[in-house]
């Protein structure tokens, strides 16, 4: 996957995929309240500054659905709250690695963005970062801290896939890999959302089987 | 079925912010959930953030058909008022599962290309989220069928 800027070739493909699993984690989490996987189908790349912009969408979702653009652990289930802060760590690692490598938001991106971190005082999701946090906020200083130290624990432990089902507080989700309908348990259940790329098409598919009372009409 | 019924979509997804129905075959528009054709405009708004945000008003031909346990949606795109969209078509299927009682599968398609090349640069995310939503409004605490 070719970056638009040369001297990120060598991230991009991982921060985009990061960043496209954590907003599909989080779509999936914010949403559903549910899953233990990000879907990742796309190939396409996202500029950090769209996957920004699609973040915050996210969090406007969050703030419809659950009263709060930033909601903690304390205001919506275990699961949104979970991937909440997935979503912060993995947005925040990504950034980092783009600002290791130069990464710097267009000059004409930087007061939208300025605009996009609301100055309530609130930080990005859980705040457990604040440096990053703050990086976020201040975009006129990245480049300043563009000698960023690895995060701890290094970066390796993100692959695109939440780490770790169990802590999902809902059980009856099944993410069946067959196209036949589950036959126990869940309530619903869905193939990863599919993305191909044509000339001139782009098509999205996506197929779900839900259990329920069929009304009839 | 009601799913299938463009003129449910706004109370069941944050990106329709209305459906207006231009013209129908039949001259008494049904009640949601049975089958009629004809072109609607479509009101969809996509938030890239807080302070900005993309609307397209988009005229389209659709054709719902429901058979009691099952159905389809088609649509196609007659033209965009701003000419942002090339290509968006697509189809939406609900049916019930053969020797699977009380389990329903569904099934959405959907084909956009745009005239921005940034949109079409932006769109496969996009579109996992709108799937995504749409899958998520067929979810909905609104009763299913």
């Amino acid at each position: 996957m070719k970056a638009p800027i040369r001297e990120w070739d060598g991230v991009w493909p991982e921060t985009v995929t990061h960043l496209r699993a954590a907003v599909l984690a989080a779509d999936y989490y914010g949403r559903f309240g549910l899953g233990s996987a990000s879907p990742i189908g796309a190939r396409s790349p996202v500029h950090p500054d769209h996957a920004i912009g699609i973040f915050n969408s996210l969090r406007r979702s969050f703030g419809i659905r659950w009263g709060s653009p930033f909601p903690t652990p304390a205001q919506v289930p275990g699961p949104v709250a979970y991937a909440s802060e997935y979503l912060d760590k993995v947005t925040q690692r990504s950034l980092r690695k783009l600002i290791r490598v130069g990464f710097r938001p267009a000059p004409v991106n930087e007061p939208r963005l300025e605009r996009m971190i609301p100055r309530s005082g609130l930080t990005l999701g859980t705040g457990r970062d604040p440096h990053v946090s703050q990086l976020l906020a201040a975009p006129a200083r990245l480049a300043a801290r563009s000698s960023l130290p690895p995060p701890a624990g290094g970066s390796r432990e993100i692959d695109g896939r939440l780490p770790n089902p169990n802590e999902s507080t809902d059980t009856t989700v099944v993410r069946p890999r067959h196209s036949e309908a589950p036959t126990r348990a869940p309530t619903r259940s869905w193939k990863p959302t599919r993305v191909t790329l044509e000339q001139r098409a782009i098509t999205a598919t996506k197929e779900l089987w839900v259990h329920g009372r069929w009304k009839k009409s | 079925m009601t799913a299938l019924d463009p003129r449910s979509w706004p109370a069941r997804s944050v990106f329709f912010e209305s459906i207006e129905v231009l013209n129908a075959n039949t001259s008494r528009l049904p009640e949601l959930g049975r089958s009629w054709s004809g072109n609607i405009l479509e009101t969809f708004v996509v938030n890239w953030n807080t302070v900005e945000f993309t609307r397209f008003c988009t005229e389209l031909a659709v054709d719902v058909t429901v058979d009691g346990s099952e159905g389809r949606m088609d649509y196609g795109l007659v033209y965009e008022r701003s000419g942002a969209l090339i290509r968006d078509d697509g189809y939406l299927e609900i049916r019930s599962v053969p020797g699977k009682p009380g389990w329903t599968h569904y099934f959405v398609s959907k084909t956009v290309w745009f005239a921005s090349d940034v949109l079409n640069l932006l769109t496969p995310a996009v579109l996992t989220l709108r799937a995504n939503e749409q899958a998520a409004a067929f979810l909905s605490p609104i009763p299913l069928m």
